[in-house]
Parts: structure tokens; C-alpha cells; sequence
């Protein structure tokens, strides 16, 4: 499988700041593809295979939450790895995150450290990757 | 009807917000500008944001595009003149109010409580609309990086 990554966020600011981060952090990835909200990845999900996707939770339309449901009915994609990128920070909805089969969460502002740390055992690095060994930035994994 | 409990509250996560997602800073008023006079200039932008849980409310800013600019130059690491800064500077201000957001429900009512936050909307304001004080009970000016931003906060 390729290790396409999705970014699901409906600020196109935010989409851009990831795949910068995602850049700098020497990552192995392929293509990466961009979402402005849950209707948007689905048809991106139908049409390539992603590795992992980054999910925003407030978004217009088809909302993260909503997007996460679809995948987890759904066979062909209820496997692939999702990493909420939000602003949320109560425990009941990131409890619920977890219990829906979210792999990580990392809370809005981070560290792009934080999200490196996430997605490194998903994607693994780049061959002549530059970067430091793995170090715990706070992001939890569930 | 509920109120910020601290006034400096929303100051301190505004600040801590700016400071993790875009490496900008609040900064005392610039030489000669009274403290809490800001003037926007041309095209000032509006974002509002709802919250609703235990508490219901809503969060204004007022700013000036080379704020917003500047905004937007941090957030995707480009210069603040470059036609894409400008491009983005209201998508890059809504995503400062829905992360400022965010943080401050939780530092108000702790990560116990559960919040549904509206998608923030942005407008252009007119120079009468920009010099027209802030509809909200609570308002705040703040200097980043020398320029002026007027943020409100609204319980209902």
C-alpha cells in the first residue's frame, strides 16, 4: 500500500500548515491529499488508498465525528489509522474519539514534534532522513 | 449570565494561543497609542464564534489586515507581503478564533465539560461598522507584535 496521507481540515490554512510540518518531518510519504470536510474525504477515500488520515473535528457539512462513523461502518476503510488534529478538550469527547477507533489525538495549537511523534510508527521516516530519534511531545496515542 | 470569571482570562489564552500556533507575541501598545485606542485602517476584519455546553456564549475579534496578514505569513511560513499571506488572511483568522476558542471553554470550565463550538464567521467591515465599539459586555484590546486587535466576550 502507498503511504498517502489525507488531511481532512476546513481551514486551507491549517491544511497547509500540516503539510509543512508533515515536510519538515522528514516523513515517508508518498502523496498527500487535502479535505475541507467529511463529504470531500470520502471522495478522496474512493478513489486512492491512504495510510493515515488527519482529522479536524469542526467542520462544516460532514463534520469529523461524522466522517470517523462513515469509516468505522464501512469495511474497506474501517482499518485505516485516523489522527484527530482539534481544538477539543474535554475528556467525555476524546474518550469517545478512542472508543470510535480514532489511533491519536493531538490538540490544537501543536507542536509539529507532537504530530511527528504520532505518525512516525505509521509511516515510518524517509531513507536519508536527518531528523532525531522519536522524543514523547505530548501528543497521546490511544 | 455567565461571564469570564477572571477578565485576564481570555487576554492569557489569546496570548498563549498566538505565541504556540504562530510564533507571535503581545506586546505593550506602540509608542504614542493609548492603551486600548486601536486604530484598523482600511478593510478590518470580523470573526465570530459560538460555544455552547454547560455555558453558552460568543467570542469576537476585530483586526486589521496587517495583522491578519501577518497572521496567515507565520501560519504558513511566508513572508507577510506575499500574495499568499493575503490570500488566507481570513481563513487564518477564523482558525486563530476556533483554536482561542477551544482553549478557552476548557480553561474556563475544565476538560470535564463538553462544548459544541459554531464554525467561525468572518466579514470585511466598513469604517463606520470599524469604529463602532464592540457589541459585547467584556472587551479587551491587545497589541501583538504592534498591532492592535480588539477582542469580546459574550455569555448569554
Amino acid at each position: 500500500m502507498r503511504n498517502n496521507v489525507l488531511i481532512v481540515d476546513d481551514s486551507a490554512t491549517m491544511r497547509q500548515m500540516v503539510r509543512r510540518t508533515l515536510n519538515l518531518a522528514e516523513l515517508d510519504i508518498d502523496q498527500t491529499f487535502e479535505a475541507g470536510n467529511g463529504i470531500e474525504a470520502l471522495a478522496i477515500l474512493a478513489e486512492h488508498e491512504v495510510a493515515v488520515i488527519l482529522l479536524d473535528i469542526n467542520m462544516p457539512t460532514m463534520n469529523g465525528l461524522q466522517l470517523l462513523t462513515r469509516m468505522k461502518e464501512n469495511p474497506r476503510l474501517n482499518d485505516v489509522p485516523i489522527v484527530v488534529a482539534s481544538t477539543e478538550g474535554s475528556e467525555e469527547r476524546i474518550n469517545q474519539l478512542k472508543v470510535m477507533g480514532a489511533f491519536g489525538y493531538v490538540r490544537k495549537p501543536f507542536q509539529p514534534e507532537q504530530l511527528r511523534d504520532l505518525l512516525r510508527p505509521l509511516l515510518g521516516v524517509k531513507e536519508n532522513a536527518t531528523t532525531d530519534a522519536t522524543v514523547d511531545a505530548g501528543a497521546d496515542l490511544f | 449570565m455567565p461571564q469570564l470569571t477572571q477578565p485576564s482570562m481570555l487576554a492569557r489564552t489569546f496570548s498563549e494561543v498566538l505565541a504556540n500556533l504562530a510564533f507571535m507575541f503581545v506586546t505593550e501598545p506602540p509608542p504614542g497609542q493609548e492603551s486600548g485606542s486601536v486604530s484598523l485602517g482600511a478593510d478590518a476584519l470580523q470573526v465570530e464564534i459560538g460555544f455552547e455546553g454547560p455555558s453558552r456564549g460568543r467570542l469576537t475579534l476585530r483586526c486589521g489586515q496587517p495583522f491578519a496578514s501577518a497572521l496567515a505569513a507565520n501560519l504558513l511560513g511566508v513572508d507577510a507581503e506575499e500574495e499568499l499571506a493575503h490570500s488566507h488572511c481570513c481563513d487564518a483568522v477564523k482558525e486563530l478564533m476556533n483554536v482561542v476558542c477551544g482553549q478557552l471553554v476548557t480553561a474556563q470550565y475544565g476538560r470535564q465539560a463538553v462544548f459544541h463550538l459554531t464554525i467561525p464567521e468572518v466579514r470585511t467591515l466598513d469604517e463606520l461598522e470599524a469604529a463602532t465599539p464592540l457589541d459585547a459586555p467584556e472587551t479587551l484590546t491587545v497589541y501583538v507584535d504592534g498591532h492592535g486587535v480588539l477582542l469580546g466576550y459574550r455569555g448569554d
